[in-house]
């Protein structure tokens, strides 16, 4: 083996730990891992996604453990289920566009890419915009964050995902206005898919809340 | 120029590089037959809401439920599967997911139980005020 050779004098045969398909992964943040051989940024994003199932995980149980606790208004004097299953349906959508987009760019094919990065952003922002409207019209029946321990467990939790919402649509932004400029190709694909599991995981989130929130008597 | 082949550690290196970069993803056609297939588990989900004017009080509340809570489960499982690529993907990407779920779940069924969530009292808060707790059935 010629492992303890200077790396820029022994050029190898196979591809090296952050070279792939002749391109320099590590320039852009995507260095591989030497012992698994997987990309370090989706490998971080799989165990950042890990990790916040116990942050909603928390909210969760906190919100079943408090719901029926309160005083006054409860979940089925305020709740519009017609208007919440569009909101979840608008974001279920948002995750078949987002795996268009990543489709797109894995067959290099820009101008799709950003059709359906921008379709990801616009629902994502339809489903913020009826959040905005669900939470006002709360507050005008006399539900604020304080009134009561249902109150704060419901506007902590669906308030955390709406934040998760927010800051994907600002990452599909990103990537959009990137390949706009021309600085998101097909080599670098990857970065679309770690976005893409980061917004899937935010739609399985509201799969569960919907389900456990809103539907579950 | 050095003709260094990769075999052993190496090897595996690659493989697991080749993996990790040319998995076999679905084709847009099976994204639009997921796609339509959770809408249509999202339609029955929003159907529960409809069969009973009170589905606090209702005959059926538990087979809601575990109905509900089903195809929540179906549904969780199909966008992992296809729309996270989880199915194709490395398995280790889907070991690091799936520790923290069953971790999280883990807990906080504990913290549950142990709060006695599962119980009738808490159904029915005897101290701290129930509120309007009129639509809690006694315990199934």
């Amino acid at each position: 083996m010629t492992d303890t050779a200077p790396a820029h004098t022994a050029p190898t045969a196979g591809p090296g730990p952050d070279q792939l398909d002749g391109v320099d992964l590590e320039s852009w943040g995507l260095g591989t891992n030497n012992a698994t051989g997987l990309t370090n940024t989706k490998l971080g994003m799989w165990l950042f996604l890990g990790s916040d199932c116990l942050l909603f995980g928390a909210l969760i149980s906190t919100y079943l453990l408090l719901r029926h606790r309160g005083t006054g208004i409860g979940p089925e004097d305020v709740f519009d289920i017609p208007f919440t299953s569009v909101s979840s349906f608008v974001l279920l959508m948002s995750s078949m566009s987002m795996v268009f987009a990543v489709s797109a760019i894995a067959r290099g094919e820009d101008q799709k890419l950003r059709l359906w990065l921008l379709v990801t952003a616009l629902l994502g922002g339809t489903f913020i915009a009826g959040q905005v409207y669900e939470f006002t019209s709360f507050y005008r029946e006399g539900l604020g964050y304080t009134t009561n321990l249902f109150s704060s467990a419901f506007y902590s939790l669906t308030g955390f995902h709406g934040v998760h919402v927010s800051v994907g649509i600002v990452m599909l932004m990103a990537l959009f206005f990137m390949s706009l400029t021309g600085r998101l190709k097909q080599d670098r694909a990857e970065a679309v898919e770690v976005v893409g599991l980061y917004w899937h995981f935010v739609d399985i989130v509201w799969v569960l809340i919907f389900t456990i929130v809103y539907l579950i008597p | 120029m050095s003709t260094v082949t990769h075999q052993g550690p190496d090897a595996e290196y690659e493989a697991a590089a080749d993996s990790a970069h040319h998995e076999h993803h679905p084709k847009d056609t099976t994204y639009w037959k997921v796609g339509l297939a959770l809408a249509f588990i999202t339609g029955l989900e929003v159907s529960t809401y409809f069969i009973t004017d009170d589905p606090y009080s209702h005959d059926l509340k538990w087979a809601l439920i575990v109905g509900l809570l089903a195809m929540m489960f179906l549904k969780f499982v199909v966008i992992v599967s296809y729309f996270m690529h989880v199915k194709f993907d490395n398995k280790l990407f889907r070991n690091v997911f799936v520790s923290g779920l069953v971790l999280a779940v883990a807990v906080y069924i504990a913290v549950l139980t142990s709060l006695e969530f599962f119980s009738d009292e808490h159904e029915n808060p005897s101290t701290g005020g129930g509120g309007d707790a009129s639509h809690v059935e006694d315990g199934a």
